[in-house]
């Protein structure tokens, strides 16, 4: 903490304050654009930084990797398409709130909320480094396998309407998730055709199951504008969304520590805190049907979980050098090229670099709400475009972004089978959501199995290795309530709309 | 049958099918964790099935299904993937934002609409032309042309 508070300054020389805002904007543009993940983002901004001093460098490298988290979430609210892994759950109640003439409100509470959970996870990275980077180091194969199962019992919550569309979806994720070679054992699976031998990546599929069925769909209506999206500026907004959001304790705080505990674990990626949070909050609200709806508390968890896990998510990397994230994978290369090697002596040798780092990327959070707002002050002429130029300008955005991630044309085709496959799925009510947390998850939980299985192989056999020790029971102790208080909750609303049925007849 | 149940049916008859194409799998332990997950599908599917036909629940009727515009949309995606590679990503962009809107749009079809059109084209892709390809040198799919 001393240390943090003596290299502060050093973030904020003017070359380092300009590069930090330079970063912020051209991460939130880059953000916005389907596609270009945080990973992406940094990885295109690592060679700008070989001419820079090392701390301007990773200044740099930090704001654009904070900006982009955030700025995923202006496609996601404005056009319903994520502009990242990690920005599916905004678009749950970010978007409906747009399409209800709300987009300027869920914009801000957007960047306010991610502005809260980003400082929080800051602060655990500032005052819990030590101990955060010896939990992280207790995930093996079976915790992981665990958190892969528990982010699975996510998935019914995330459809509004049938839970078993959502769990089927889910199923469809986690089966696309193993299309190529076994991980593990090098063994083709599902391998139709050559353009699958590779597998399913994450990112191409994010956008084929968001963007080609949202393109479709502007084609469908003779609406003249692009979406049915209505951008109200409205004056004093601002203030009022403040006091608003500021409100929703349960939904920032639950959002805010489990964004910084998944952000910590090596290989869970944040992708999936922003949905674990997210169906948190939805199970305990009082309300839960309003989630999916347009309920801004379903924004300010998704935000400020997803931005909670930018500081938790470099512990590992800085502290221990494991790079627990894709992109805690770029920013190694980017502190390696500078002749910086992280581990403890990264915070002895090189403290100067190291905290002007830390200390930016709390200013980046503070400059990523500020631009953040402004720009939603001018989000509106998206909505202005008509459907026609809206369609095609996402369909060349689409593919542009896929191709981009490991420049094959697979990737291309795949995207694009998978949207056309998705856009039926929409029709006949299924979501997008459940089926890419599967395709998220099911790398995950697959991998960690195999590897358990071999260690336990070994050594106690599998039952012993996943079901004891306790940090393996309390993960599923979550997965057990997670899924009890689904077909609790199930069994109420049923209930419920039995009674209601019932109080109609007899009243009519 | 309503709806639903004919959406259970199908991904009852999926699960089957991908069930039996595990066979081809040659090395047991590679499919364990898809048949657990095919196992999990058909049994999902089941029950939906069953629920519908049980419990069948009325179903609003829909809007008839615009099949010509997104039909025609969809072939000119496919035409539009096959060039990628032919001229080049910026020239293909720049050549299916027009096809689209010109055809799609041909109902509004006039010269200042069609200048209007290419002038965002133009625009569209040239401002990812210099910010992908001239400032952040991303790759994109190269043919003839660029």
């Amino acid at each position: 903490m001393v240390d943090f508070i003596t290299y502060f300054p050093q973030a904020l020389t003017p070359i380092n304050l300009l590069v930090l805002v330079l970063g912020v904007i051209g991460g939130l543009f880059l953000g916005a654009t389907p596609g270009l993940s945080p990973t992406m983002a940094v990885a295109l901004l690592v060679p700008f930084t070989f001419h820079m001093e090392p701390a301007t460098g990773l200044v740099l490298l930090g704001a654009v990797y904070t900006a982009t988290v955030a700025g995923g979430a202006i496609s996601a609210i404005l056009i319903n398409i994520p502009g990242a892994p990690a920005n599916i759950a905004t678009l749950l109640d970010g978007h409906p709130m747009a399409k209800q003439g709300q987009a300027q409100k869920a914009l801000y509470y957007c960047f306010i909320s991610s502005l809260v959970g980003g400082l929080f996870g800051m602060a655990m990275m500032i005052f819990f480094t030590p101990p955060l980077a010896e939990i992280s180091m207790e995930f093996g194969p079976s915790e992981m396998f665990w958190i892969a199962v528990f982010g699975i019992s996510v998935m019914a919550g995330l459809t509004s309407g049938s839970v078993l569309k959502g769990l089927i979806g889910g199923m469809f994720g986690l089966l696309v998730s193993v299309i190529g070679y076994s991980p593990m054992l090098a063994t083709p699976r599902f391998v139709f055709h050559d353009v699958l031998t590779g597998g399913v990546a994450i990112v191409p599929a994010l956008i084929g199951l968001f963007a080609i069925p949202q393109v479709f769909s502007l084609m469908e209506s003779s609406q003249k504008v692009a979406s049915d999206v209505e951008f109200k500026p409205q004056k004093g907004i601002l203030m009022k969304t403040i006091k608003e959001n500021l409100r929703h304790v349960k939904a920032l705080s639950i959002g805010s520590v489990v964004g910084s505990i998944i952000g910590v674990i090596p290989g869970a990626g944040g992708q999936v805190a922003g949905l674990i949070a997210y169906d948190q909050v939805r199970k305990f609200s009082k309300n839960p049907q309003s989630f999916g709806t347009g309920n801004p508390e379903g924004v300010a968890v998704a935000e400020s979980a997803n931005n909670a896990m930018v500081g938790p998510s470099l512990i590992p990397l800085l502290t221990l050098s494991v790079p627990g994230s894709p992109t805690a994978a770029v920013l190694l290369g980017g502190l390696l090229i500078h002749g910086l090697f992280p581990g403890p002596d990264l915070f002895r040798e090189h403290a100067a670099v190291t905290y002007t780092f830390i200390a930016s990327l709390v200013l980046a959070q503070i400059a990523m709400c500020v631009f953040g707002i402004l720009m939603s002050r001018y989000s509106h002429s998206v909505m202005k475009v008509p459907d026609l130029e809206m369609a095609a300008a996402v369909t060349v955005l689409a593919i542009f972004g896929t191709y981009s991630v490991q420049n094959s044309f697979d990737d291309v085709v795949v995207m694009f089978a998978l949207g056309t496959i998705m856009y039926i799925g929409r029709k006949v009510g299924f979501s997008a959501a459940p089926v890419v947390l599967g395709i998220i998850l099911g790398a995950i939980a697959e991998d960690n199995f195999l590897k358990g299985k071999l260690i336990a192989d070994t050594d106690v056999g599998v039952m012993v290795y996943f079901f004891t020790g306790s940090l393996n029971l309390i993960i599923i102790a979550l997965c057990a309530a997670s899924v009890g208080y689904s077909v609790f909750s199930e069994v109420r609303q049923y209930k419920k709309a039995k009674a209601r049925a019932r109080a109609k007849e007899a009243g009519s | 049958m309503n709806r639903d149940a004919i959406v259970g049916l199908v991904c009852l008859v999926l699960s089957a099918v991908l069930y039996a194409t595990l066979g081809h799998i040659e090395e047991p332990r590679a499919a364990a964790f898809p048949r657990t997950i095919i196992i999990a599908m058909g049994f999902l599917s089941a029950l939906m099935l069953l629920q519908h036909l049980l419990f069948p629940k009325p179903q609003a009727k829909q809007a008839p299904f615009p099949l010509l515009r997104v039909g025609g949309l969809f072939v000119i995606i496919i035409v539009y993937l096959a060039m990628l590679e032919v001229v080049g990503f910026y020239l293909a962009s720049f050549l299916f934002f027009m096809a689209v809107v010109c055809i799609m749009g041909f109902k509004r079809l006039t010269t200042k609409q069609v200048l209007s059109w290419a002038l965002g084209a133009v625009v569209f892709t040239g401002v990812l032309f210099v910010l992908f390809k001239v400032l952040l040198e991303v790759q994109t799919p190269r043919g003839l042309l660029i």
